[in-house]
């Protein structure tokens, strides 16, 4: 029997259309860990949603289940109307960390170009490929390093070249699992912001670790920790954030140099 | 010295009666490009413990060719293609065990090379008349006919055509298999292509370095270009230009100095391998000096 109690469905703004993204009462465990259990939710095109909750709460999970690269064990996800797995080439995905060979010789311009790789792809890059993984890696301020080694690059900066390679892939979603977990959490807020500036009608769900940012940069958030609870933004009380991380959560105001409004990060 | 070595080599090129040292020279010379080719790919992906699995295996289908021809008559088998054959249902077995397997995958894989070898030295034992495993193991520039030479050329052509084709999908298979599977590659099936094509090259130069020391071809040159590389398709072109240069060395030494030509070639590859790395080491360290 589910302890999850009722599901908040952000149902609280209207929406026409189809969801982009849908789970309908979506269970899922490793082996026979619960961690994932009878999420129900929606996300609606253009929207930019944020999945927060405890370390090894089911975030990283909840994208997988998105992209079809886990398959649930009870309930069903549809992405783009589809299942997950025919929809998901529409679909850029950034991964918290890739299990990179550092001796792996690979040039940035390289890695980018896989964005563009589709299950017909045949020969060499044609001219409008390189063009479009040029311009992410310009919009990730990464052109000049276009032709030096992947494994030059600092963490920060490998992480923007994966950012590249899911934006030169011209998706329709943009999932990130904590897309600049090695910069500060100015350059995630900027970064969120020039990824919606690029395309307006772009749904992006990125998880962070950092409830300030959540608070300031996105309106809708996905609350995982083995339930999945969605709420607007400004319903994320600390009662919540207490039950959702299940101690005591305190928020501490930061002034950040680079950032228009307050915010804090969460210390538990 | 060398200069005296590498002109008395050049000028046996030209006699008409050292036919066998020219089909040894161009069979090692085609050769060298898809072994440069896709030994990069398999030095980057780190799986030479599995292409030597591959090219160990493949005595089965040369000792099942070489018994058919002597006891059926089938001429038509050359005992290339019985390898060809044999090297590819074993990079189709390794690369499922691989892929499907999460225990004692190596025994596993170590099980499939001794097969195939035993099976191999069964059937040469079997076969009538006298034949010597040694040259299938170590390379003989003897036995390279014209015969090797169209296979070698049709199968490097298809490997080549093969890379040119799907290298794309091969680069991000090796990079991030997951990745890649979400942009619709098949990745499983593309590195099953890639065992399969490391198949195919080892099989070329058999009669050149052997069975055991083709690996050595495969991955040394590969090895010794990724220094320093800062794409694959650097890596990829130095490899082959160094496979070329150790072919005609190591051939051109051998013939002067009448030694066997597939330890020479693979002994000239893992001395420059050796002084790349202590080079390596020794600038690095006085870098981390400065």
């Amino acid at each position: 029997m589910s302890d999850c109690g009722a599901h908040m469905n952000c149902d609280c703004e209207s929406h026409s259309g189809e969801p982009v993204i849908c789970f309908e009462g979506v269970s899922f465990s490793y082996s026979r860990s619960l961690v994932v259990e009878d999420a129900d939710f929606d996300i609606y095109k253009g929207e930019s949603v944020c999945v927060v909750g405890p370390n090894g709460g089911g975030k990283s999970t909840l994208l997988k289940l998105m992209l079809g690269l886990l398959q649930p064990d009870k309930g069903r996800v549809h992405l783009l109307g589809d299942t997950p797995k025919r929809s998901r080439s529409r679909v850029g995905y950034v991964p918290q960390q890739i299990d990179f060979d550092p001796l792996f010789p690979v040039s940035v311009l390289d890695v980018v170009l896989m964005g563009r790789l589709t299950r017909s792809t045949f020969g060499f890059a044609n001219g409008r490929d390189r063009s479009r993984a040029l311009d992410a890696l310009e919009q990730m301020g990464l052109a000049d390093r276009a032709h030096d080694s992947f494994a030059a690059l600092s963490g920060g900066q490998r992480q923007a070249v994966l950012i590249a390679r899911a934006l030169a892939a011209e998706v329709d979603v943009l999932l990130l699992d904590e897309p600049t977990a090695h910069v500060d959490v100015a350059a995630e807020e900027r970064l969120l912001k020039s990824l919606k500036a690029l395309k307006e009608d772009l749904t992006l769900v990125t998880v962070s670790h950092d409830l300030a940012f959540v608070s300031r940069s996105v309106p809708k958030v996905v609350c995982v920790n083995r339930c999945v609870h969605v709420h607007p933004t400004t319903e994320l009380t600390d009662d919540r954030i207490r039950q959702l991380y299940g101690f005591e959560v305190r928020m501490v105001q930061h002034d950040h140099e680079h950032l228009d409004s307050h915010g804090g990060h969460h210390h538990g | 010295m060398g200069g005296i070595i590498m002109g008395e080599f050049f000028k046996a090129l030209w006699d008409p009666d050292l036919a066998f040292l020219r089909y040894a020279l161009f069979l090692g010379l085609i050769g060298s490009i898809p072994l440069g080719a896709v030994g990069t790919f398999v030095v980057a992906r780190r799986i030479s413990y599995l292409a030597a699995a591959i090219a160990h295996s493949a005595l089965g289908g040369i000792g099942v060719a070489l018994y058919c021809r002597a006891v059926f008559g089938w001429e038509w088998l050359h005992p290339l293609l019985g390898a060809l054959l044999v090297a590819l249902i074993a990079a189709g077995l390794i690369g499922w065990v691989s892929l499907r397997s999460r225990q004692r995958e190596d025994a596993l894989i170590g099980s499939i090379w001794v097969t195939g070898m035993a099976v191999g030295l069964l059937f040469i034992a079997r076969t009538p008349g006298y034949v010597d495993p040694m040259a299938y193991f170590f390379g003989d520039i003897l036995l390279v006919t014209t015969a090797d030479l169209w296979i070698a050329g049709g199968v490097g052509t298809l490997v080549l055509g093969i890379l040119a084709i799907w290298h794309r999908q091969i680069i991000a298979v090796c990079f991030d298999a997951e990745y890649a599977s979400l942009r619709g590659v098949r990745a499983d099936w593309v590195y099953v292509l890639l065992l399969m094509l490391t198949a195919l090259t080892v099989v070329i130069m058999v009669s050149f370095v052997g069975i055991v020391l083709v690996i050595a071809l495969l991955t040394l040159p590969p090895a010794i270009a990724a220094i320093g590389a800062r794409s694959l398709w650097r890596m990829l072109f130095v490899a082959i230009v160094l496979n070329i240069a150790f072919v005609f060395v190591g051939l051109g030494l051998s013939f002067s100095l009448d030694l066997p030509s597939g330890p020479s070639v693979i002994l000239i590859a893992a001395m420059t391998y050796l002084l790349a790395n202590g080079f390596l080491r020794l600038f690095s360290g006085r870098n981390a000096c400065k």
